[in-house]
């Protein structure tokens, strides 16, 4: 690839919830699905009013030898990495917002006339479940590039504390919002079982080979 | 198309409101202007400056749509219709001299709805060119600015007018494309049906 401007063009969000979301527990009335691929669904989430940011975190911890004195490492480590994305939302759907923020708070009922109704604290985002089963609170954060055909996916994304901002007036109301990534990994292998199911099996979790992003839009 | 001189000829201005607008449902003559009607495309753009081209010095241009201006000095026009886009440009205005409810968007009460539906307020503006054969409609239009400035005395008013083309759009996303195709005007002969895309 030769140098060149970078247009990402129109960049719609689109996210996937686990199927716990789809089953029809959780209705999304007036809300359209993209697709239906294994049972797991797409939503439009919106279009923003500026540029979708995207803000990887390196963490790194430096290693200290005395030979090389107080201030400079010898080494440096690296501890993995986070990613936040930053949008203000201004065309969007509410239902699929309200259900990304019930995903945020453990999976509580996202429905607008019900409000923030929480569950209890402590609730684990991932709770042992893959990446878009039914149970797992995250969801699959999809940034569409129709221009430079880059699109972005975070498959392990949550609405963490601020900014979630949501202005109420007369003028419209621009949502502006930070997702944030991670590298999440299941800590149980599944099977199926003839007669029993599905079978977890308990694994270690390990980092290598988690995935923080990659360019598939899910389907 | 050879060289020639450029002569519109008698511009009748027509005009269409949304569909239940009760002056102007369809399609009706408007007026005829004192002097030359005056149409202004706005380009919006972005220069793309690279430090190695020198600051001000753009490399390349990225464009973001347009928009028209067009100013029009009524003299021989239809009062009830002006009275009536006048109304149009406070979306939610029951009658001329009212107010809508504030942050009301001009294409529907909140979602957007498709122009000349029924709750929004655009106007379509047809220009007439029986001369040149080369007429401007303008889809989706509004009194702007300073849009109307009326003198009232014994002489004849002429009414200055000025209207704000845009290509409005329900779903900005447009499937993909965004604002790929729409209109902000078209140069078909009117047969007596402004064209509508």
């Amino acid at each position: 690839m030769s140098r060149s401007f970078h247009i990402n063009g129109e960049s719609l969000v689109r996210v996937k919830f686990g199927l716990h979301l789809i089953s029809g527990a959780i209705p999304f009335s007036g809300s359209a699905p993209i697709s239906l691929a294994s049972g797991c669904t797409v939503y439009e989430l919106g279009l923003a009013e500026e540029a979708v940011t995207i803000v990887p975190h390196f963490r790194h911890q430096d290693v200290h030898a005395d030979d090389f004195g107080p201030h400079i490492p010898a080494e440096v480590l690296a501890q993995l990495s986070d990613c936040t994305i930053h949008m203000k939302l201004i065309h969007y759907d509410r239902n699929v917002l309200d259900a990304c923020m019930g995903e945020a708070l453990g999976g509580t009922s996202p429905n607008t006339p019900a409000g923030a109704v929480l569950g209890p604290t402590n609730q684990p985002l991932g709770a042992g479940h893959t990446l878009g089963s039914s149970g797992c609170h995250y969801v699959s954060l999809n940034i569409l590039s129709p221009v430079e055909n880059v699109p972005w996916r975070f498959p392990a994304s949550y609405l963490p504390a601020l900014p979630l901002e949501m202005p109420l007036g007369t003028e419209k109301t621009v949502v502006d919002l930070v997702f944030r990534a991670i590298p999440y990994v299941s800590p149980y292998s599944t099977y199926q079982s003839q007669g029993r199911g599905t079978i977890f099996i308990p694994q270690e979790i390990a980092s290598s080979g988690a995935r923080l992003w990659d360019h598939t839009l899910d389907t | 198309m050879a060289r020639s001189f450029y002569i519109n000829g008698e511009s009748m201005v027509n005009i269409q409101g949304p569909s239940d607008s009760p002056v102007i449902p369809v399609q009706t003559q408007f007026g005829l202007a004192a002097d030359a009607i005056r149409v202004t495309i706005i380009k919006h753009s972005k220069k793309l400056i690279v430090d190695a081209y020198g600051q001000d010095n753009p490399v390349d241009e990225q464009v973001f749509g347009a928009e028209a201006i067009i100013d029009i000095n009524f003299i021989h026009f239809d009062a009830a219709i002006l009275a009536e886009c006048i109304r149009l440009m406070l979306p939610g205005a029951v009658t001329e001299g009212l107010l809508g409810r504030a942050g009301r968007p001009r294409g529907g009460p909140i979602s957007g709805l498709s122009a000349l539906g029924t709750g929004t307020h655009f106007v379509a503006l047809n220009i007439t060119s029986p001369v040149m054969g080369l007429p401007y409609t303008f889809p989706y239009c509004y009194l702007d600015e300073q849009p109307v400035t009326i003198p009232l005395g014994t002489e004849k008013s002429i009414v200055q007018t000025r209207f704000r083309a845009i290509a409005y759009t329900v779903d900005p996303w447009g499937g993909s494309v965004g604002s790929l195709g729409s209109t902000l005007y078209t140069r078909t002969a009117w047969n007596g049906v402004i064209q509508l895309p």
